[in-house]
């Protein structure tokens, strides 16, 4: 450990205040200081912090999403190999777990590499560090993809949401939108053919005749029969994003947020309340003599399991940075979320992953919930002051 | 409010110890939001117990008197320092009589001895005592000592719990409150039945034991008020005019010595501790006892570790060894440095979460560093800088600076107008 603190510190030389590569200064902190605790230090204030700092909170949302990536390799292999003959009686661990591996692992890579490239580049532009904030975007970023996206689109999705989603705002902490969902947003509006229909959400499905590749939402939207059951949407045996179908492995992460307290346990039980609850009101529609489709008869705790909506309520609604801040601004937040997500996905087919939608259009309105609540509190705490005596003031 | 390890066990169970006393003694003049004028010239030949500077103008900082005789040797804005002789001769106090104390007379005794908060703030204790009418619902004694390490009020509430129930029923005599509570925290439970031992002995007090949550920071006078009774009392306001009156146990034991002793207040409880000292304790220190003298008495080595006047939380860093302890300073702490470095605001929200007053802290630092005019509009005002949205900050942000600065702005701001 020494002897790399002495050559980081005989590398640095040249990068010091004044010298030659002193513009550079931030790539190598950056470095420093992912290996290193740093030793520049706040200097007023309490004596005593809480050990939980930014690069730990980072660490613990990559952790939380392990189960999650793991499940999703083995389930991109899964879904392919089970349809083919020579599998017709089981598929091992292993073949399904490489066979997915192969296509995630090589789009992680693009999307750290490219992320990482343009936040180095503005961190030496701006003269900022470099934050740890994208160690969880560049994991969440090919999750949230179809497993046979070609992989400059992973690229050309990173540098969009890098620059426009994050930098343009003035980088982390400042962003307005989720950057893994502008990315996602970008890719399906940009490359429509890749990201939706029946064929991309099963490795290798348009090549081979007869595999099947619909996700369940698909086919609920073109009104064929759904071959599943509730164990397999709740496990995740069905096609769809790389990450996303898992409900259980997304709820361990979930489990793992809330207990560290990184992820706000205030937007996912109310996530997944608003989505309950505006399933259910789909459901009753049939008793009021409404004539529902598929979409709307589909069970209220199947609508919970399926699709981008856990994932998506678990890791890209806590973003702390894009989320409303106070608490009763969270469980706004949180339930207008799962509740727009079921509304856009039975009203608009065409967009079956309503969840996307629905958490990009409530960062939007993040700041309003937030400016609401505050104005609710001063209101009301006026309120309370005013119905004791009167105040004399020291 | 949230849960801070409180590391009390380290010196919960040590006794109240003496030390040695110093050869020379800094008394300080800055007191709550005001500075002391000294009514003594260097050279001056003084008195143990004698007063040695008041707060002529505005009668918003408690009297200083002097720990010890001896003479004057240099008078700054800061401090006046004396040397002591060793001598111990007192100055002659009349001894008061506590049977017949009305209100008045008895403010007037906390005056002249130099009462003032011990909890932290140094509020003199004759202004919160001027009840004037208003009639006393709660008598409050606040035994929560809700920063980290700090165990001087348990201390006190251990070793002295005669005198302080002595006192409690002088002033259960004078504001006759209609129940007088004593607030501990859970952690030191076993101090209930401690109290409720010595409850027997005086059967006419209508006095309970309130257990509150380990919680930062409880102890808070605005928090202990809302605990204990569920009312919100506005920040800046005299709790006295809502019914309430509020006293740490160490304002208590200094009223002991007024009343019981004629002594006023010119030494205090401090606990010493830290993650980077072994000699540990609770200690009786005289008020403007050098810090460097506390060091050398105990072999503390000093080099190269943070010390801390107060709590971990609020406490404020002391960069002169030569500083002296103060009528607030509940705590000498020695800290190994941090390393932390400040990261961008992610609006995690974990600092509205614990704010006591459920304010928004983050706005403040950029309402400090952007636009002032968040400042007024997120309510800086209602602050009391307990530091528990620094601790909890996972971007390190200089929360307590942007506050404290922030303050200073919002001062100079509506001079301004």
């Amino acid at each position: 450990m020494e002897w790399i603190r002495q050559r980081l510190d005989k590398f640095k030389e040249p990068f010091g205040k004044g010298k030659k590569l002193e513009k550079y200064a931030p790539a190598i902190n950056a470095l420093d200081t992912f290996l290193f605790t740093p030793n520049h230090t706040t200097k007023t204030g309490a004596h005593i912090r809480d050990g939980v700092d930014l690069k730990r909170t980072m660490i613990t949302v990559v952790l939380a999403l392990i189960p999650a990536l793991i499940f999703g390799m083995w389930n991109g292999g899964y879904q392919y190999l089970h349809q083919l003959p020579e599998y017709a009686d089981g598929v091992p661990f292993m073949d399904a777990f490489i066979e997915g591996a192969i296509k995630i692992v090589p789009m992680i890579v693009v999307s750290y590499a490219i992320g990482l490239g343009i936040e180095f580049a503005f961190a030496i532009f701006r003269g900022h560090e470099v934050n740890e904030g994208y160690l969880v975007t560049g994991l969440l970023i090919p999750m949230v993809m179809p497993i046979d996206i070609p992989l400059w689109m992973v690229g050309v999705s990173v540098v969009f949401s890098v620059i426009i989603g994050k930098e343009a705002f003035g980088g982390t902490g400042m962003n307005i939108l989720n950057p893994a969902l502008t990315a996602r947003a970008f890719a399906f509006f940009a490359y429509p053919t890749y990201m939706s229909g029946n064929t991309v959400w099963v490795h290798n499905a348009s090549e081979i005749d007869g595999v099947s590749g619909e996700t369940i939402l698909g086919k609920l939207a073109s009104g064929t029969e759904v071959p599943y059951n509730t164990m397999d949407m709740f496990s995740g045996l069905i096609p769809g994003s790389i990450s996303e179908t898992s409900t259980i492995c997304i709820l361990a992460g979930a489990l793992l947020l809330i207990l560290t307290k990184v992820g706000s346990w205030r937007i996912i039980v109310s996530g997944f309340a608003g989505a309950a609850v505006m399933a259910l009101i789909f459901n009753s529609l049939p008793s009021l003599g409404i004539e529902g489709n598929d979409l709307t008869n589909f069970p209220w705790y199947n609508h919970l399991v399926i699709g981008g909506l856990a994932f998506g309520v678990v890791f890209m609604a806590t973003d702390p940075v894009s989320a409303a801040q106070t608490m009763k601004g969270k469980w706004i937040y949180g339930f207008l979320i799962g509740f727009f997500a079921i509304m856009i996905r039975i009203f608009n087919p065409a967009y079956p992953e309503g969840i996307m939608l629905a958490i990009l259009l409530m960062n939007v309105f993040a700041p309003v919930i937030d400016h609401y609540v505050v104005q609710g509190n001063v209101k009301k705490r006026k309120k309370r002051l005013a119905t004791v005596k009167e105040v004399k003031t020291a | 409010m949230m849960h801070i390890p409180s590391l009390k066990y380290k010196t919960k169970k040590q006794p109240i110890a003496e030390l040695k006393e110093a050869s020379v003694y800094r008394i300080p003049l800055q007191s709550y939001r005001s500075t002391l004028l000294p009514l003594v010239k260097i050279g001056d030949q003084i008195l143990q117990y004698q007063v040695l500077a008041e707060d002529v103008e505005h009668q918003f900082a408690a009297k200083i008197h002097s720990p010890v005789s001896g003479k004057v040797i240099a008078i700054d804005e800061h401090y006046i320092s004396l040397e002591n002789d060793f001598q111990q001769q007192k100055i002659t106090t009349e001894i008061i009589e506590f049977q017949q104390l009305d209100l008045e007379r008895f403010v007037q005794v906390l005056k002249d001895f130099g009462i003032a908060g011990i909890g932290g703030a140094e509020f003199p204790t004759n202004i919160k005592y001027k009840v004037e009418g208003s009639e006393i619902k709660s008598l409050l004694i606040n035994g929560i000592e809700c920063e980290p390490y700090l165990t001087s009020d348990y201390a006190v509430m251990r070793h002295e719990t005669e005198k302080l129930l002595k006192t409690i029923a002088v002033l259960n005599q004078i504001f006759q409150p209609e129940e007088i509570v004593i607030g501990i925290e859970k952690q030191h439970k076993e101090l209930k039945k401690h109290f409720e031992k010595s409850f027997k002995n005086y059967p006419n007090l209508a006095i309970r034991i309130h257990l509150l949550t380990n919680e930062y920071p409880q102890g808070g006078e605005l928090q202990f008020i809302k605990s204990v009774t569920h009312k919100e009392i506005p920040k800046g306001s005299i709790p006295a005019n809502f019914g309430y009156l509020v006293s740490n146990v160490g304002t208590i034991l200094a009223i002991y010595e007024a009343l019981f002793n004629g002594i006023p207040t010119t030494e205090r409880v401090i606990t010493i501790s830290g993650n980077a000292v072994n000699s540990i304790g609770n200690y009786r220190v005289k008020i403007g006892t050098p810090i460097r003298h506390i060091l050398e008495e105990l072999n503390i080595d000093a080099e190269d570790v943070d010390i801390v006047l107060g709590g971990p939380m609020m406490g404020k860093e002391v960069a002169d060894l030569d500083s002296p302890i103060k009528k607030g300073s509940g705590g000498l702490l020695l800290f190994k440095k941090q390393q932390k470095s400040i990261e961008n605001c992610i609006e995690c929200g974990y600092c509205v979460d614990v704010c006591p007053q459920h304010l928004m802290p983050m706005q403040f630092v950029k309402g400090h560093q952007e636009d002032q005019n968040l400042l007024s509009q997120f309510n800086l005002d209602h602050c009391i800088e307990c530091g528990a949205c620094e601790y909890i900050c996972p971007s390190n942000l200089p929360l307590m600076q942007s506050i404290v600065l922030g303050k200073v702005e919002l001062q100079k701001m509506r001079y301004a107008k």
